[in-house]
């Protein structure tokens, strides 16, 4: 079975919060736990193993010769691979910061998931400038032309911040302003 | 089976009937109807049937199911050893996803091939038809060798008329090619020399 989390920091939330986790876990929690401790640990029988398993590194789109439909089909399999890797990745981050935001809470959020916040933003940028806006379906050839376009561009304009971390100091630098020019009592803030 | 009888007020309250369609109300006063109801023995027939084969699927199952999770448990990851080659239901951790990986599905790496060989199979066909429509338009354009788009049919009829038609003939002929000349002839009138 999985492993179980901790339940530290629960009670002390609120009555109501405090109640329904004490219900959960009298209804739930405890005869689980007591049953897996009695019996399933007693009974099960011995460990076995399971691998993660790996893909071989293959020829990308770029090294395939002309012509050649098996190499196309792995490269593209790989490049497949790789995107939906990366949507995961970035879904992982995107997890990360609303967990964060559920524990500091709304305001205490903008102080304290900065770093969360900004991991989400860089591979949400990245994962754009690699996949996205290409049109549906597209194929790794689609991917690697894109690549080659913005490879282009960035030479022929190296000035321009493609990511847009200026603007994003700038939203957060106005949301703490007009949350700051909120009037509100010193002991709520 | 006991807990049933607490269903009846509602399946009443499902299946309660439109009071001016099942109503009797012949040589009754206004507003006292009939109610239409299910049977003691027809509820309890429905729910003993309902039971009977919903459980015939649930019981095996539940069991099945609560053994591979109590008794077997679940697989802990760990690294590859050097000199092993996993095989591929070693890859799954839960083990009916195991089981089924190993003797229902086929495996995620022998599709991969699969695919991969029927490209392969699939342009080297293309590839040989290609060639051989490019062969028989070369040789139908140029006309320089025989044997590829003729067709080796035997034609026994044509043969025999050949043959007797050379039979009758003094023997020449460009189709047979003989490989050298008849004898003349004496009958009826000899060559003028």
């Amino acid at each position: 079975m999985p492993e179980p989390s901790p339940p530290e920091h629960v009670y002390g939330l609120n009555k109501w919060s405090d109640l329904g986790y004490t219900t959960i876990d009298m209804l739930y929690l405890r005869p689980v736990r007591w049953f897996h401790r009695n019996f399933v640990e007693r009974f099960r029988g011995q460990a076995y193993p399971y691998y993660h398993r790996k893909f071989g590194t293959v020829k990308t789109i770029d090294e395939c010769e002309i012509q050649d439909q098996t190499c196309f089909y792995e490269a593209e399999m790989a490049f497949l691979r790789e995107k939906r890797i990366d949507t995961m990745i970035v879904e992982i981050l995107h997890d990360r910061l609303t967990r964060c935001i559920a524990y500091e809470g709304r305001i205490d959020a903008l102080d304290k998931c900065a770093k969360e916040k900004d991991a989400l933003f860089e591979s949400h940028t990245n994962w754009y400038q690699k996949y996205g806006e290409m049109g549906v379906p597209h194929s790794c050839i689609d991917a690697y032309m894109k690549q080659k376009h913005h490879m282009i561009w960035m030479r022929r304009h190296p000035e321009v911040d493609l990511k847009g971390w200026a603007i994003e100091r700038e939203y957060e630098k106005k949301t703490k302003d007009y949350i700051k020019s909120i009037p509100m009592p010193m002991e709520t803030r | 089976m006991v807990l049933f009888s607490k269903f009846r007020p509602l399946l009443q309250t499902v299946l309660r009937p439109k009071e001016q369609l099942q109503s009797i109300v012949k040589r009754w006063s206004s507003g006292r109807n009939m109610r239409v109801m299910i049977s003691e023995f027809h509820e309890r027939k429905f729910f003993d049937m309902f039971h009977y084969y919903f459980l015939i699927g649930l019981v095996p199952t539940f069991c099945v199911v609560f053994y591979a999770n109590v008794f077997v448990g679940q697989a802990t990851l760990t690294e590859i050893p050097d000199d092993y080659e996993p095989r591929h239901w070693e890859y799954y951790k839960h083990p009916l996803r195991r089981f089924m990986a190993r003797y229902v599905v086929q495996p995620f790496d022998e599709r991969y091939e699969i695919s991969l060989h029927s490209i392969y199979t699939h342009v080297m066909r293309d590839q040989l038809k290609a060639l051989e429509r490019k062969v028989k338009r070369l040789e139908h354009a140029r006309g320089d060798a025989k044997g590829w788009f003729y067709r080796p049919v035997v034609d026994h009829l044509t043969e025999l008329e050949q043959k007797k038609a050379v039979e009758r003939s003094d023997g020449y002929s460009a189709m047979v090619a003989p490989r050298e000349l008849p004898p003349p002839r004496s009958w009826p009138v000899p060559p003028k020399t």
